[in-house]
């Protein structure tokens, strides 16, 4: 350790919790003039000086030590009531105030300080003040397990509650990990207006590994109902503190109360009259919420988002000045104190991006259970018994894309059922159950969802989709001739594609799985299908848990700098101009054994490349969509970010191959690309589908 | 690979100062500034060892052990209080919780990477 | 001639009428407050001299830096950014078929409100906020200078010049910011 790094740290670290100190004496003094107590100040004013005597030990300031070693003796016999807190004493203690500051001073400055003497004196003196008459409580029925993890002056503190005939309450919440911090602050804010939170009790034995449960033990002069309603939240429920509390099976938030609850307002209250408190194996009381909820406008949450965006651009500002400020060299313990404040800042606004984020998400459960009801309807409809197997339910997505989820999930349930399922004879001809099987499932990979819908029926036949394609006119017989299966299969995604000479009963009405792709596209989703012929088919959707922030890509080309959402890059690679080949007049690369079409974001976008038009690499963004691949060209590529999508507005929302825009650091806006738009564009700019995705395998 | 160190300190500069020495010794320390923050990173990441104040607000450094205690790999984590002296009932109620060692306030470099050396023993000892 | 906008802008925010009482005198009225005055910024591009009506004002401020928007119309300058709200600037000389004006001190991005959405038109200075009378309006005259008729709202009287309104619905239409030649996405 070298001592410069200390001395530039201990001062005003120093001063900071002599502040502090301050501060709480002035509330005590408050406290104390209207008559009452203020333990929580007390307690802030001990821990003020506990650190300032840590801290002053470490850098070897003597008298500081000295003299916060004596006052903490002091304020540990107040909080601990073993001292009497009269004018007198916050007397000794606003002067310690000022012998502190001059102290200080004198540190900095490596003069001699002050005479200390006279006060620790008058500290001491405190001590020997006579003790306040108090008779120890009893805490009759806290168990041990309880009561073993508690500091001496949460004892004290539970003590003190029992004694001012507080009632004590222990409040069981359950946080997901990622959000704990915002959601104990919410919580306190609550608790504290019934009365004094003790102490926070965690344990891991959560009913899963990403939430943790607390029990906090709070004293209040409230009737627990009260404090039961007021705390009506998900996962928070609130019991007395009784004896079996630790070796009793935790309570299940969602468990039924022993007895007829009364309903009001959504939310389950069990009354207990306050006698029962204290009794061993009184009945929980189970808060679980059904119907506490806040409807609130998404665009709020999107304003939030944007502001919560504003402070990561702020972030990543002073981010910058300070690695301009290491690069320098200058004041290298600054530059480190302040990048690791930077880390905790960053720590604090994911967390809130994310509680934000929770709060858009609902379950695809809410979609699924509509389909359900779909699934029998239709099936009564074509005669055929289907059991519908759903996974997955409890899966969250933004609100936003689960509503648009809707619609697509129905056609491919519909096509299932008209196409997919075969009749009842067909079936057992077949040796299959009769009861055709649709499985529903939903499942998180990564930062994306993925959600299937999988039959057991005859699968697609590749001659019946050529020949439909034919018969309508999409393709021609040399196209279909160069067609992968796999290619074939796809086509089912093409407007006006539809298997059936005549529309089938069910998905006949005039959408098919085009409108189904274009839907998912819109999402920044991918759809893939997987079929064989007797077994079933299987349509996989990939979305992106959520659309307001998303993970991008920045690039740049032609000077200009882009973000590219990373939901729809594939991949990235970096290509030397003898990788790039020409088939008729486009050009390609080969990856994976497939022909891969590329497109210059510069000349897409008609940027002025100036001189630089023959880089000696670039970059290739490989990017998909729905079942289309293509490379998009650009001259750098420099890194990934997070960022809030931002609408360009109704005037520029139409641009095509622009989705809107973002900020980077430097408050400079960046466009966002509509990988979709250029996809398409690219697609049809080559006249079939079929050219794009030409295999070249080997 | 390094020792995974988490420091759950309410002390600014005290912080500053353990994570000072330890990563000068090697250590990848992680910080966590109150017992909730600390929550937050036990189940999700890999440490070995949990340097912790006894005395803070909210969940204090007794409560923290225990939830180390309880947790996976329970017995795998060296868990180190540091405290000063005088809270003798709270550091007595934090190896009955679980805590490998002891460390009084102030200390020096040496003190630490040997506290931090003990705990870690005792905890490869018993497992 | 422009005046601080900072001034100008809280000037008429704050207030009033009164903000009218000079030109009051100058037409004769009494200083009593009349409710029908309509109040307009009144700005300068070109050789002109435009007006807006306030309430279609958002903010006024200096140039701010813009991102280029490929595939958009001459006269769209880009996106910019205020406060976190993203919006696309234009050009208002370019965009009435004016030559290009040079960007100078003076100049201003009149930040306006049209269709719930706000819009930077970048002007060459402003003026003053003004009060005119309805009588003092008059409807844009058919014959008058052809390719900008369609813009102009109404013309103004005021103080013994003419105040030309603009239409934001018709300057701000969505269909004319994308480049003609770029036809939209494929159907």
């Amino acid at each position: 350790m070298s001592t410069t790094r200390s001395n530039t740290e201990f001062v005003p670290e120093a001063q900071e919790v002599v502040e502090e100190f301050s501060r709480r004496l002035l509330e005590l003094e408050a406290a104390q003039r209207s008559g009452g107590e203020d333990p929580e100040a007390l307690n802030a004013a001990f821990r003020a000086i506990h650190s300032l005597k840590g801290l002053a030990g470490l850098f070897a300031a003597g008298p500081i030590a000295t003299l916060s070693h004596s006052l903490e003796n002091a304020l540990d016999g107040l909080r601990l009531g073993r001292v009497a807190l009269t004018p007198a004493t916050l007397d000794v203690l606003f002067e310690a105030v000022e012998t502190f500051a001059a102290l200080l001073a004198a540190f900095e400055h490596g003069d001699a300080g002050p005479e200390i003497e006279p006060l620790l004196a008058r500290v001491a003196g405190l001590l020997g003040a006579p003790e306040p008459e108090r008779a120890t409580t009893e805490l009759p029925g806290i168990d041990d397990s309880i009561l073993g993890v508690l500091t001496e002056y949460e004892e004290h503190r539970l003590r003190e509650n029992v004694r001012l005939g507080r009632s004590l309450f222990r409040v069981h919440a359950s946080f997901d990990l990622l959000a704990i911090d915002v959601g104990i602050e919410g919580l306190k804010g609550k608790l504290k207006e019934f009365g004094e939170v003790i102490t926070y009790l965690p344990s891991a034995d959560a009913s899963a590994e990403d939430r943790i449960d607390l029990d906090i033990l709070l004293g209040s002069n409230a009737e627990l109902a009260l404090v039961a309603e007021a705390l009506a939240a998900e996962g928070v429920s609130v019991h007395p503190l009784v004896r079996d509390t630790g070796t009793a099976p935790r309570p299940r938030t969602a468990a039924t109360p022993a007895s007829e609850p009364t309903r009001t307002g959504g939310v389950i209250v069990e009354a207990i009259e306050p006698g029962d408190e204290l009794d061993v194996g009184a009945p929980e009381v189970s808060l679980r919420s059904l119907s506490r909820t806040v409807r609130v406008d998404l665009a709020r949450l999107d304003h939030l988002m944007n502001l919560i965006g504003e402070l990561g651009i702020v972030h990543a500002t002073i981010g910058g000045s300070a690695e301009g400020l290491r690069r320098r060299g200058a004041a290298p313990d600054l530059a480190r104190q302040l990048s690791g404040e930077l880390r905790t800042m960053s720590r604090q606004i994911a967390l809130l991006q994310q509680a934000i984020l929770d709060v858009r998400m609902v379950p695809l459960g809410q979609v699924f259970d509509k389909l359900a009801r779909v699934v029998r309807k239709l099936g009564r409809d074509a005669g055929k018994e289907i059991r519908l197997n759903i996974t997955g339910e409890e899966t969250e997505l933004d609100k936003l894309i689960v509503e648009e989820l809707s619609d697509p999930l129905m056609h491919m349930i519909r096509n299932c059922i008209d196409h997919g399922i075969e009749s009842r004879s067909e079936r057992l001809a077949a040796g299959k159950a009769a009861a055709g099987r649709i499985d529903l499932r939903a499942f998180q990979r990564g930062s994306r969802v993925v959600i299937e819908v999988e039959d057991d029926g005859r699968g697609m036949d590749l001659r019946q989709i050529r020949d439909s394609a034919l018969r309508r006119g999409l393709l021609s017989e040399d196209d279909l001739r160069e067609m992968t299966p796999q290619q074939v299969i796809e086509l089912v995604f093409m407007p006006g594609f539809t298997t059936r000479a005549t529309p089938g009963a069910l998905s006949g009405r005039g959408v098919g799985m085009d409108v189904v792709k274009t839907n998912i596209s819109r999402l920044s989703g991918l759809i893939d299908v997987n079929t064989a012929v007797g077994r079933g088919t299987v349509f996989s959707i990939t979305l992106p848990v959520t659309l307001a922030i998303i993970q991008a890509l920045v690039v740049q080309t032609a000077g200009q700098t882009f973000c590219i959402p990373l939901n729809s890059v594939i991949e990235s690679l970096m290509v030397s101009p003898s990788d790039i080949r020409t088939v008729e007049g486009a050009e390609v690369i080969t990856l994976h054994g497939k022909t891969l079409p590329l497109c210059h974001l510069a000349r897409l976008f008609e940027l002025r490349t100036g001189t630089r038009a023959t880089l000696a690499r670039n970059y290739v963004i490989v990017v998909g969509l729905a079942q289309h691949r293509i490379g998009l060209v650009v001259d750098d590529l420099l890194g990934q970010h997070d960022v809030v999508i931002k609408s360009l507005g109704a005037a520029l929302r139409q641009v095509p191959g622009i989705a809107g825009a973002t900020e980077l650091g430097g408050g400079r806006t960046v466009l966002l690309i509509d990988v979709a738009a250029l996809v398409e564009e690219a697609v049809g700019r080559d006249g079939t589908l079929a050219s794009v995705e030409a295999s070249h395998g080997p | 690979m390094s020792v995974r160190v988490l420091l759950v300190e309410d002390s600014r500069a005290m912080r500053a100062y353990v994570s000072a020495i330890l990563e000068a010794h090697e250590f990848e320390v992680e910080e966590a500034e109150n017992g909730f923050e600390a929550l937050r990173m036990l189940p999700r990441e890999h440490f070995d060892v949990v340097v912790a104040d006894v005395n803070m607000p909210d969940v204090n450094g007794i409560e923290l052990t225990r939830f180390v205690r309880r947790g996976p790999r329970q017995a795998e984590i060296a868990v180190l209080v540091i405290s000063t002296d005088a809270a003798a009932h709270d550091v007595e109620r934090a190896m009955t919780a679980g805590a490998n060692g002891f460390l009084p306030k102030p200390f020096t470099e040496q003190q630490l990477l040997e506290a931090i050396a003990n705990a870690r023993s005792r905890v490869q000892a018993s497992a | 001639m422009a005046r601080d906008t900072d001034d100008l802008w809280q000037s008429f925010a704050r207030t009033g009428e009164q903000l009218a009482s000079e030109e009051d005198y100058e037409h004769g009225y009494s200083r009593e407050v009349r409710q029908d005055l309509r109040r307009c910024l009144a700005f300068h591009c070109g050789d002109e001299l435009y007006g807006l009506s306030i309430t279609e004002l958002a903010e006024i401020t200096k140039p701010l830096s813009t991102t280029p928007v490929p595939r958009t119309a001459e006269f769209v300058i880009g996106v910019g950014n205020i406060r976190g709200s993203v919006l696309p600037v234009i050009d208002l000389a370019r965009r009435l078929r004016l030559p290009p004006r040079p960007i100078t001190p003076a100049s201003r991005v009149l930040v306006v409100r049209h269709a719930g959405e706000l819009h930077g038109l970048v002007v060459d200075a402003v003026r003053d906020v003004v009060s005119i009378p309805p009588e003092a309006f008059e409807p844009p005259p058919g014959a008058l200078a052809g390719a900008r008729a369609g813009f102009i709202a109404a013309l103004a009287r005021h103080g013994g010049e003419i105040l030309i309104l603009l239409d934001l619905a018709v300057l701000l239409a969505p269909q004319d910011f994308v480049r003609a030649d770029v036809g939209g996405r494929r159907a």
